[in-house]
């Protein structure tokens, strides 16, 4: 029985101007179920390419991801995407945005609209689901984006830097919120971040990449109590833990 | 005394950009696009009438009597090259402006057809035609008198408003089958319905009417304020006209190598035009450019008619010849 | 309350021209041929009267059909290079060239080719109004967030849905406001295809006028085609406030124009 998600020696590279650019070198991890993953390192460590790899956007130039024993190829079912930006339609409400994911797939808006409207209410959004995509703060609409992530009950959710856009006081809060919603749910969650505060705050275990040498540096177990209040990032564990991710980060091996 | 005369001349021309002497910026505006016979302006520029009275001249087309008239009026030409129709409507509606000096003094309209389909050569012809012109084209509302004058029914005929250019394509591809135009044109409308394969004919407005047609405007604002600068233009004009008379291939070949892109052979016809159209009675026995009272209450008269104008302009408003008279005197 | 507030100062502008005029007017006293007074234009407003609706609706209709063929060629043109990439490659290059020579120098021969009347009028209208709504709606139906056509990708949404609840929202604010340019150049358009030839409208008159220094008439003709251009504009901004409710007033692409 493999794990939930098996990524095998996956890499990627680009063809851009004859030139060969490798975005990915050979990577492998393996997920549980039900596991909060963070990838944390520098730009152009190949993060957000392993995630578009998982997701079934880009097919990888070697190597195999499997879901559940699957091949990944294209978008596979079940999984949710947060992206940096919020992507809502600017010109639907927020219920209607949420909505986006039943009605592409063609599924009955009466039987999705309650789930839609509880996800609103799991955010902390209730009383907004009339309102549009500009009448909301950022950290609002990156609330949104998660609903709709949601509302197919996805077995894995993918995050791309959803926080990264927010200024850090917002980002704190978000961190608690996302950890209240998962606690709920207890999704498989794939996240990317450059933060390793919030790597190390959300996390079951954090995959550290580093550019130089590429590729996974570490792997680090996260031992710490769930759930994780706002006083964690003081306790002593936390920062060891951050301290031992930025040296695997900032020094060359 | 004529060689102390001549040192004198010299003596003075030597010493005149000593002395600072700034020469007088005038400016003149044309009635429309170039021709052959705007030649004496050219020429007169060319070979230092202007310049050896003092005088520094700009010559631009112009877009239009109607145009030309209200340059003068406003003031951004010194002088205007346009027929006399504006200028008569214009004095009035309130302006104030005259004709120094009579250039074109026959009635130069004349209308063009293809000979293959219209084959107009008479008024009588021009019925049942569809006639293409500029709105307020003075061979298209001079129409009206023709045919009063010669005995044609103008609701016979289907008029049709266009650019000015567009007549002679619209000619030759039968859009139309009739048009007016001054008749320096013959060339170009020969020429053009020869590219279709077709014949031109024509007759002249003047074998049924006779009127004034484009002469040189001076605002009367600037006769007061500037007489001497327009005794200068007509003497240096005047001289123009002398040498084209005498040399018309060279005036041509002025105008030409000022504007290389306007038909050589077009300019070189044209000049020729010039040199039929200036002459009439009046000028034949009085001197060029001598206006006639009686022929200028005539055109102004069918202006007035023709034009629908509410007030008749004075006479003695619309022109004067104290300043071509003057010029005879001292060009020899 | 709020709405009259705001409206005073365009108002003000108005007037302080029409001030400045009638003042110029009044002092310098310069031939009505030159500049006429507003009470002259006015008087030949009133007194050209029962000829004008033959000009104004001529000219109308010049405009609007002028207008619509662009709408509807622009919108078909755009989807076609949005969606067809031999498409784009292959006439890309050719739009840019005719996008910068000036279509109002083909006004002569577009004459005598399609003759004196409706269609060369309309013929003009439409080239010059054409190509704003073409790139403007190209432009919108491409300006999409990667990130959001990642997202439609991963829900398995089909290339109509994308086009139909993604593309074509996105492209609207885009759409409108090239139609707002197109409308402007449509009036101008017509106008000029008046001037080269045509027996009847706004723009013929306006010929007609300064070749018999008929100036009132002239202004006059001008006052009621931009008349005609203000209500067009303002018709294409209504409806698109209706259609794009979610674009603030302040902000986005109407503030710019």
């Amino acid at each position: 029985m493999g794990a939930f998600i098996e990524i095998r020696e996956v890499a990627k590279h680009f063809h851009a101007r004859a030139e060969r650019r490798q975005a990915l070198r050979a990577t492998s991890l393996d997920v549980a179920e039900g596991e909060f993953v963070s990838i944390v390192g520098p730009s152009g460590c190949g993060k957000t390419t392993l995630m578009k790899i998982v997701a079934g956007l880009l097919p990888p130039s070697a190597g195999e991801v499997r879901l559940d024993g699957v091949p990944v190829h294209l978008p596979p079912d079940g999984v949710g995407i947060v992206f940096q930006s919020p992507t809502l339609l600017k010109w639907r409400t927020v219920l209607d945005n949420v909505l986006v994911p039943a009605e592409a797939a063609g599924r009955s808006r009466r039987q999705y609209e309650p789930i839609a409207r509880d996800l609103i209410r799991l955010v902390g959004l209730e009383g907004f689901a009339g309102h549009y995509p500009r009448e909301l703060s950022g950290g609002m609409q990156q609330r949104v984006a998660i609903s709709r992530a949601l509302l197919l009950e996805p077995r894995l959710l993918l995050m791309d830097e959803p926080f990264g856009a927010l200024d850090a006081m917002t980002r704190e809060e978000m961190n608690l919120e996302l950890q209240r919603i998962w606690e709920q749910q207890r999704k498989t969650v794939l996240f990317i971040t450059h933060s390793i505060d919030e790597a190390v705050f959300l996390s079951d275990r954090v995959v550290v990449m580093t550019l130089r040498p590429g590729g996974v540096r570490e792997i680090l177990d996260i031992q710490l109590p769930r759930p994780r209040g706002l006083h964690v990032r003081e306790h002593p564990r936390f920062v060891e833990y951050v301290g031992r991710i930025r040296d695997l980060i900032f020094t060359k091996s | 005394m004529r060689l102390g005369s001549a040192l004198l001349g010299v003596l003075a021309l030597l010493v005149a950009p000593l002395t600072g002497h700034a020469a007088e910026k005038v400016t003149i505006v044309l009635d429309f696009t170039i021709s052959g016979y705007h030649a004496p302006f050219f020429a007169a520029q060319d070979k230092g009438y202007f310049a050896e009275q003092g005088l520094e001249v700009q010559i631009g087309r112009g877009y239009g009597s109607g145009d030309t008239v209200k340059k003068v009026a406003a003031g951004v030409a010194d002088v205007g090259f346009n027929h006399p129709a504006p200028l008569i409507i214009a004095n009035a509606d309130g302006g104030n402006l005259r004709t120094v000096m009579g250039y074109l003094n026959q009635e130069m309209c004349a209308v063009y057809s293809a000979v293959e389909n219209g084959n107009v050569r008479t008024p009588k012809d021009i019925e049942g035609k569809v006639w293409g012109g500029p709105p307020g084209d003075v061979c298209s509302i001079m129409l009206t008198a023709l045919a009063e004058k010669a005995g044609f029914d103008l609701g016979k005929v289907k008029m049709q408003q266009m650019d000015a250019p567009q007549r002679l394509p619209m000619l030759a591809t039968g859009q139309i089958t009739a048009t007016g135009s001054f008749f320096d044109k013959d060339i170009l409308f020969k020429k053009a319905l020869e590219q279709a394969g077709k014949k031109m004919a024509t007759f002249r407005y003047a074998q049924y009417m006779s009127m004034y047609s484009n002469a040189v405007t001076v605002a009367q604002t600037t006769i007061d304020k500037r007489p001497e600068m327009v005794g200068k233009v007509v003497t240096a004009l005047l001289k123009g006209f002398k040498f084209t008379i005498a040399n018309p291939a060279e005036a041509a070949a002025i105008v030409s190598k000022l504007y290389p892109e306007v038909d050589k052979e077009y300019v070189r016809a044209s000049v020729d035009t010039l040199l039929e159209g200036m002459w009439d009675e009046t000028t034949k026995a009085k001197g060029i450019g001598i206006i006639d009272a009686k022929k200028m209450q005539e055109t102004r008269d069918t202006v007035v008619k023709y034009w629908k104008l509410k007030t008749e302009p004075p006479l003695d408003a619309i022109y004067t010849n104290r300043f071509i008279e003057a010029a005879h005197k001292s060009v020899r | 309350m709020e709405r009259l507030a705001r409206a005073w100062p365009p108002v003000l502008s108005f007037a302080v021209v029409l001030l400045v005029w009638q003042g110029a007017v009044w002092i310098f006293r310069p031939a009505p041929f030159l500049l006429p007074g507003l009470d002259r234009v006015g008087q030949r407003l009133v007194e050209f009267g029962p000829n004008w609706p033959k000009h104004v609706l001529a000219t109308v209709e010049s405009i609007l059909l002028g207008f619509l063929i662009a709408v509807v060629f622009g919108v078909a043109g755009a989807v076609a290079i949005v969606y067809s990439e031999t498409l784009r490659r292959a006439i890309t290059p050719l739009l840019v060239t005719l996008q910068i020579v000036p279509k109002i120098a083909f006004a002569p021969l577009v004459l005598v080719w399609f003759g004196i009347g409706l269609a060369s009028k309309v013929t003009i209208a439409f080239l010059i109004a054409f190509f704003p709504v073409l790139i403007n709606t190209a432009v919108g139906l491409v300006q999409v967030e990667p990130d959001l056509l990642d997202l439609a990708r991963s829900i398995k949404a089909s290339p109509t849905w994308v086009f139909f609840k993604i593309r074509f929202p996105n492209s609207l604010p885009y759409f409108f406001a090239g139609l707002r340019v197109a409308s402007t150049l449509a009036v101008i358009g017509a106008v000029i295809g008046e001037f080269v030839g045509s027996d009847v409208g706004l723009g013929y008159l306006i010929v007609i006028a300064n070749n018999q220094l008929d100036t009132p008439l002239g202004i006059a003709s001008i006052f009621l085609v931009s008349v005609i251009g203000l209500v067009l504009y303002g018709v294409i901004l209504a409806v698109e406030r209706l259609c794009t409710p979610w674009v603030s007033a302040e902000g986005g692409l109407q503030a710019l124009i």
